[in-house]
C-alpha cells in the first residue's frame, strides 16, 4: 500500500488548490489510510467457494435445457478449498506402453475444455502432457491432430509438454466437438507411446459469443426523451407517445400549458355522461395552486408525455401516481395526488384540457389510488387501500373486490384493460372461497350493477378461510358487467412480488423464487394454471418485469445491471447497462420506455422476431414449437401431450428418452388452403451428448403444426432414429429474409449456417439448392456464396419463396477435411 | 497493478463462462475490494462478509455483465458500495464517533496530527461520521486513489457532483476534528 501513498494525486490539487490547509489535510488523510487487517486464509477460502459456485453459475442460459452434468474419465487432485479451481480442468489418464522404458508409468493429459459443456467459442484449447514429448512427436502431433466438426485451427507448442489449439474462426455455438490425436503420434523422449488415442470432448455455449464478423448482443441505445424523477412512472400516452409522471427533476421545454390544471380541493361538478371533453372541471383553484394558473409554465410535477415532433404535453399540474389512456384514445385518466395524501381520479382530453374529476364524489371520502386502468367499457378500474374499484365517466363507482382486514394496496398489480389483477397473499387472507390450494371452489360476488356510487363491497359465500403464506400470489379476474368476481387463482411457485401483465392484459408473468434460483413463469390470464417457464430468464437479480402486447417479448430490470430484453424463447434482443426502473412497452412492442439516471428514456426494441423461415402468419406457431421442443428436451410427457393434437403421433413415445439438448433448425409456414388451415413445418435437432463410453448422437425430426380451435398444436411428428453425429458438415440453422417492400428487384435471401468449415470450392448450385414442396428446383439469381468467417452459405432467389420451400444439402458439399453430409438432408425454410 | 485494458476486456468476456477467468479477475481485484470494504467498515469480519457478497453477486451477474466503457473494477466497486450500504443498514455502527476522536490533541494543526498512526484511526473515524455519499466518495478518492470520473461511474453521479461530495467531506472532517479538539479542551 505504501507505493500508492507515494504517488501524487493531481486531482487533489485541483479539488483543494484554493484552500491550502484543506489540501494538506486531504493529503495527510490519504497518507494515513490504514492497512486492513486480513486473515491470510480468507482469500483462498473465498476463492474456493467462488470456484465451486462458478461451476453451476457460469453455464449456458439459452439452451432449452442445461446439458447433463459433465462426465469425466478420471479426476485427480484434492477438492479442498484451495483446489476448487482445478475442477475446471479434467485430467485424462492414458497408459504409456511400448519402447524400452520401464512399463506401467502413466502419462497425464490435461485439457482446459475436456467435458466442459459451455466452452466459449473463442477459447483456445490446451492439452498438457506429464512429460516432454520428443521433438519428432511434437511435429507429428501438430499434423495428426483432428477436430470435429471440421474446423480450421492453428496448433502450436507452448512448451514441450503443452499444446495450444486455436480456432481460426470462432467455434460453432451449441455444438459438440471432439479433438483427437492418434496414439502413434505421441511419444516421449524414451520412445514410450500411449495405449490409446487421446480424445477430448467438449460442447460450446448455446449462444455464440460474437466473433470478429458476428453481430454482438445488441445494445438498446435508448434516447433520452425528457427529465424524470427517480420514482417517476413511465407510461404510454395518447398516440403511443412516451410519458412520465412527476418529472420533478426538471422541466422539458417548451411545455404546452394545460388549459386547466387546478388543485382538486374545491367543489367539482359532475360531468355529463361520457363527455368529459365537454365538461371542463368546474373546480376553484386553491390559493396554494396559484402557480398552476400563472402565465409562465411551472416546473412539471404531474404527468407529461412527448408526442413525436411536437412540444411535450403536460397532463396535470400535480403529482400523479398512475396514468392510463382510454382504449379509444380520446381520454386520459390520472390519479392525481391531493394535499391530504389521497388521490383524485381526473379525466382529461389528450391535450390536457377539460380536466374533470370523476372520483371521489363530493360526498364520499377519498383514498390514495395506487394503480388504474381503463376497461373495455370505458370504466376506470383502480386500486385503493381497501380494494379494487371501478368508476365510469358518469362518476358512478362500485367496488369490485374488497381486501380483507390486514390487506392493502401494496403489491397489487392491475392488468391493462382492467380485466385482472395480481393480489398478494394478504389481500386474499381470510376470504371465504380460496382454500389453501390453487383451486378455490367458492366464488366472490361483486355488487349488483354499478349504478350506485356507494355500492357495498364484495361479499363471499361462507367457506373455510384461506390461510396464506407470505410468498403466495393470486390472480383475480374482474368482471366488466357487474357479474360475479370469480375466486382468485393461486399462481404457481413462490411469488417474489415481481409481477407484470402484458400490454394487452392477456398474459401475466411473475418471478418464482421457490427454487434455488429464480425462474420466470408466464401464463395466459384466462388460464393462469397453464404455465410456461420463460427460457433464458436471468436466474436472479430481477427487479422488474415488463411484457410486450401479448408476452412474446419480455424485459428485465436487473440489480445489479441494466435492462435485458429477450424473446420469450430466450433470444437476447438488446441490453442497457444502467440501473433502470418503471419499464413499459409500447402497445406494438417496438419501444420500451423506462426511467434511468434522472431521465425518461425510450429504446427501440427489435420485435420478437419470428424464427427462421416463419412469417407473421405463424408467429404463434413458433411459440408452440419452441415449447414443444422444450418439452421434448425436458422429457415432459404432459407438456408434449398438451401441445399435441388428438390423433397425432404420440410425441412422448417417439421422442428418444436419452436426448439432452435440442433446437429448431428452420421452419416453413404455409397459408390456409381450401382443404386445410395454415401449417408450420419445422426441422428440429435432438442431441445426445457424447460420454466417455459412447459417442454423441443426433436426429433431425420433422414437426408439423396446425391451427385448430384450441390454437396451434402439433399435428405431425417424424423422429428418425438417433445416429452418431459422425464426420461431415451439419446444418445448424436456415433462415430466410423476404423481399424488401417496394424494391425494384425483390429478392429473397436464404442463409444456411454450418457447424464445419467448408471447402469453399464445394459450395455451388449442385451441392446446395432450394426446392419447392413438389420437388421443383428454384432458379437462383446467382450461384450460392460462402463466407468462411461465419460458416454461412447464401442463396438468393427472385421474389418470394413459395410455400413449402426446402433447402437441400447435397453430398458433394465438403468440409475442409473432406467430410460430406448425409444423403437427403433437407430443411424447411420460408414460405 | 492495473490490468492492460484490452487484456481485461478479454478476460471479462471469458469470465462469463469460464471459471478460470473469473478466478483470475478475483485474484486481481480481491485486494482492492477487500481494502475498500475494510476502509468503510473498519472491521475484519464485516470486510470479509462484504467482500464475499461482492464477488458472489458479481459471479452470479457475470453472464449478464455488459462493458460500460469503464474499468471492470468500477462495477465491482459499485456492487461493493451497495453491499456496504446494506451492511450499515443492517448493523448500525457500535463504536461512538465521539469516543474515537475525543482524545485528539487540540494544540497541533490537524494536518500534522493525522499523519501519525495514532491519529489515523481517529481521522478515518471522522470520515465514518460523514453522510453516506460523502463517506463513499471520500473513501474511493483518498482510500483507493480512484479518479473522480470513475467514482462518478461507480456512484452514478457526475464528476462535478463527486467533486462536491469530496470537498464537502473534507470540510466535514476538518470541522469534526476541530470540534473534537474543542471538546477535548473541555474534558
Amino acid at each position: 500500500m505504501s507505493e500508492r501513498r507515494d504517488r501524487f494525486d493531481a486531482e487533489l490539487s485541483e479539488l483543494f488548490g484554493e484552500d491550502p490547509d484543506l489540501l494538506r489535510l486531504a493529503q495527510a488523510v490519504r497518507e494515513s489510510r490504514p492497512d486492513p487487517d486480513l486473515d491470510p486464509r480468507f482469500p483462498p477460502i473465498l476463492r474456493a467457494r467462488l470456484m465451486a459456485e462458478a461451476r453451476t453459475v457460469l453455464a449456458p442460459r439459452h439452451t432449452l435445457q442445461p446439458r447433463g452434468a459433465p462426465r469425466r474419465l478420471a479426476i485427480w487432485g484434492s477438492f479442498g478449498a484451495a483446489a476448487a479451481l482445478a475442477a475446471a480442468v479434467v485430467v485424462v489418464v492414458v497408459a504409456l506402453t511400448g519402447g524400452t522404458a520401464p512399463p506401467g508409468r502413466l502419462a497425464v493429459v490435461a485439457s482446459n475444455v475436456s467435458h466442459r459443456q459451455a466452452v466459449d467459442p473463442h477459447q483456445a484449447i490446451t492439452l498438457s502432457f506429464n512429460e516432454p514429448l520428443s521433438p519428432q512427436s511434437e511435429a507429428a502431433v501438430v499434423s495428426a491432430l483432428k477436430i470435429q466438426p471440421a474446423t480450421q485451427v492453428t496448433v502450436a507448442w507452448q512448451s514441450a509438454e503443452t499444446l495450444v489449439v486455436t480456432p481460426i474462426h470462432p467455434l460453432a455455438a451449441d455444438t459438440d466437438y471432439q479433438v483427437t490425436i492418434p496414439k502413434a503420434a505421441i511419444q516421449n523422449a524414451g520412445g514410450q507411446t500411449l495405449a490409446s488415442n487421446v480424445t477430448i470432448e467438449f460442447g460450446t455455449q448455446a449462444v455464440a459469443t460474437p466473433g470478429p464478423t458476428a453481430s454482438p448482443v445488441p445494445a438498446l441505445e435508448p434516447a433520452t426523451v425528457g427529465p424524470a424523477a427517480g420514482d417517476g412512472l413511465a407510461f404510454w400516452g395518447p398516440d403511443d407517445a412516451p410519458g412520465v409522471t412527476d418529472s420533478s427533476a426538471g422541466q422539458p421545454a417548451p411545455i404546452q400549458t394545460p388549459n386547466a390544471s387546478p388543485a382538486f380541493t374545491a367543489t367539482p361538478q359532475p360531468s355529463p355522461a361520457g363527455s368529459p371533453a365537454a365538461s371542463p372541471l368546474n373546480a376553484t383553484p386553491s390559493p396554494s395552486n396559484a402557480a398552476a394558473t400563472a402565465p409562465t409554465p411551472a416546473p412539471v410535477e404531474g404527468a407529461v408525455y412527448f408526442p413525436a415532433d411536437q412540444a411535450p404535453v403536460a397532463l396535470s399540474g400535480l403529482p400523479s401516481t398512475a396514468v392510463a389512456v382510454s382504449p379509444d384514445g380520446l381520454y386520459v385518466a390520472l390519479a392525481v395526488s391531493q394535499a391530504d395524501g389521497t388521490s383524485a381520479i381526473v379525466v382529461e382530453n389528450p391535450d390536457g384540457s377539460s380536466a374533470s374529476r370523476v372520483w371521489p364524489s363530493e360526498s364520499s371520502a377519498g383514498a390514495l389510488v395506487t394503480a388504474l386502468s381503463w376497461d373495455g367499457t370505458n370504466r376506470i378500474v383502480f386500486v385503493t387501500h381497501d380494494g379494487i374499484h371501478a368508476v365510469d365517466l358518469d362518476d358512478r363507482s362500485s367496488q369490485l373486490y374488497q381486501f380483507p382486514v390486514g390487506g392493502s394496496a401494496s403489491g397489487v398489480v392491475l392488468a391493462a384493460g382492467g380485466q385482472a389483477a395480481f393480489l398478494p397473499a394478504a389481500d386474499v387472507a381470510g376470504q371465504a372461497g380460496p382454500g389453501a390450494t390453487a383451486s378455490p371452489s367458492a366464488s366472490f360476488t361483486s355488487p349488483s350493477g354499478a349504478a350506485s356510487p356507494t355500492t357495498s363491497p364484495a361479499s363471499a359465500t361462507p367457506a373455510a378461510p384461506y390461510v396464506p403464506t407470505a410468498e403466495d400470489g393470486w390472480l383475480v379476474t374482474l368482471p366488466t358487467n357487474g357479474g360475479q368476481v370469480p375466486a382468485p387463482t393461486r399462481l404457481a411457485g413462490s411469488v417474489s412480488g415481481v409481477v407484470t401483465f402484458s400490454a394487452a392484459g392477456d398474459e401475466v408473468a411473475w418471478v418464482d423464487v421457490s427454487g434455488s434460483t429464480s425462474t420466470v413463469l408466464e401464463a395466459p390470464v384466462s388460464d393462469p394454471t397453464t404455465i410456461t417457464p420463460v427460457s433464458g430468464a436471468p436466474a436472479e437479480g430481477i427487479g422488474e418485469l415488463a411484457l410486450d402486447a401479448h408476452g412474446a417479448t419480455i424485459a428485465y430490470a436487473l440489480d445489479p445491471g441494466g435492462i435485458e430484453v429477450e424473446t420469450a424463447s430466450g433470444t437476447v434482443l438488446g441490453t442497457t447497462p444502467d440501473e433502470s426502473s418503471s419499464l413499459a412497452f409500447s402497445t406494438d412492442g417496438t419501444r420500451l420506455a423506462f426511467v434511468a439516471a434522472g431521465s425518461l428514456d425510450v429504446a427501440q426494441v427489435q420485435t420478437a422476431s419470428a424464427p427462421p423461415g416463419t412469417t407473421s402468419l405463424c408467429e404463434d406457431a413458433d411459440q408452440v414449437l419452441t415449447r414443444f421442443v422444450g418439452s421434448q428436451v425436458a422429457h415432459d410427457q404432459a407438456g408434449m401431450a398438451t401441445l399435441t393434437s388428438p390423433g397425432a403421433p404420440p410425441a412422448g413415445t417417439l421422442t428418444p428418452s436419452s436426448i439432452e439438448r435440442g433446437y429448431v433448425i428452420g421452419s416453413s409456414c404455409a397459408a390456409a388452403s381450401a382443404t386445410s388451415g395454415p401449417t408450420l413445418t419445422a426441422s428440429a435437432r435432438l442431441i445426445v451428448d457424447p460420454t466417455p463410453t459412447s459417442p454423441g448422437q443426433i436426429t433431425d425430426e420433422t414437426v408439423v403444426l396446425g391451427e385448430t380451435d384450441g390454437g396451434w398444436l402439433v399435428t405431425g411428428l417424424t423422429v428418425p432414429p438417433l445416429h452418431t453425429q459422425g464426420s461431415g458438415p451439419h446444418v445448424l440453422s436456415v433462415s430466410a429474409t423476404p423481399p424488401v417492400a417496394g424494391a425494384v428487384n425483390p429478392e429473397s435471401v436464404v442463409t444456411v449456417t454450418f457447424d464445419s468449415d467448408l471447402e469453399a470450392s464445394s459450395v455451388g448450385a449442385t451441392s446446395l439448392w432450394l426446392e419447392t414442396g413438389d420437388g421443383q428446383t428454384l432458379v437462383l439469381v446467382s450461384p450460392p456464396t460462402y463466407d468462411p468467417d461465419t460458416r454461412e452459405a447464401t442463396l438468393i432467389v427472385s421474389g418470394s419463396l413459395p410455400a413449402g420451400t426446402e433447402v437441400v444439402v447435397g453430398t458433394s458439399l465438403a468440409d475442409i477435411d473432406g467430410g460430406h453430409p448425409a444423403a437427403g438432408a433437407t430443411y424447411p425454410v420460408g414460405g | 497493478m492495473t490490468l492492460p485494458r484490452a487484456y481485461e476486456d478479454q478476460l471479462v468476456e471469458r469470465a462469463k463462462t469460464d471459471a478460470d477467468a473469473f478466478g483470475e479477475l478475483y485474484d486481481h481485484y480481491f485486494g482492492q475490494i477487500y481494502r475498500f470494504a475494510y476502509s468503510r467498515t473498519r472491521d475484519q469480519d464485516a470486510a470479509e462478509e462484504v467482500t464475499q457478497e461482492v464477488f458472489m453477486k458479481a459471479l452470479r451477474a457475470m453472464p449478464r455483465y455488459r462493458p460500460s466503457g469503464h474499468p471492470f473494477s468500477s462495477w465491482l466497486y459499485q456492487i461493493s458500495a451497495n453491499a456496504i450500504a446494506d451492511h450499515f443498514r443492517q448493523r448500525r455502527p457500535q463504536a461512538s464517533l465521539d469516543a474515537a476522536i475525543e482524545i485528539a490533541d487540540p494544540t497541533r494543526p490537524v494536518a500534522e496530527r493525522v499523519v501519525e498512526s495514532a491519529e489515523a484511526a481517529r481521522v478515518w473515524a471522522a470520515i465514518d461520521g460523514l453522510p453516506e455519499q460523502q463517506r463513499t466518495a471520500m473513501t474511493l478518492k483518498l482510500g483507493e486513489d480512484l479518479k473522480l470520473a470513475q467514482i462518478g461511474e461507480i456512484m452514478g453521479k457526475s464528476e462535478g457532483a463527486v467533486k462536491l461530495l469530496v470537498h464537502r467531506g473534507m470540510i466535514g472532517v476538518r470541522q469534526r476534528l476541530g470540534v473534537s479538539a474543542v471538546a477535548g479542551e473541555t474534558l
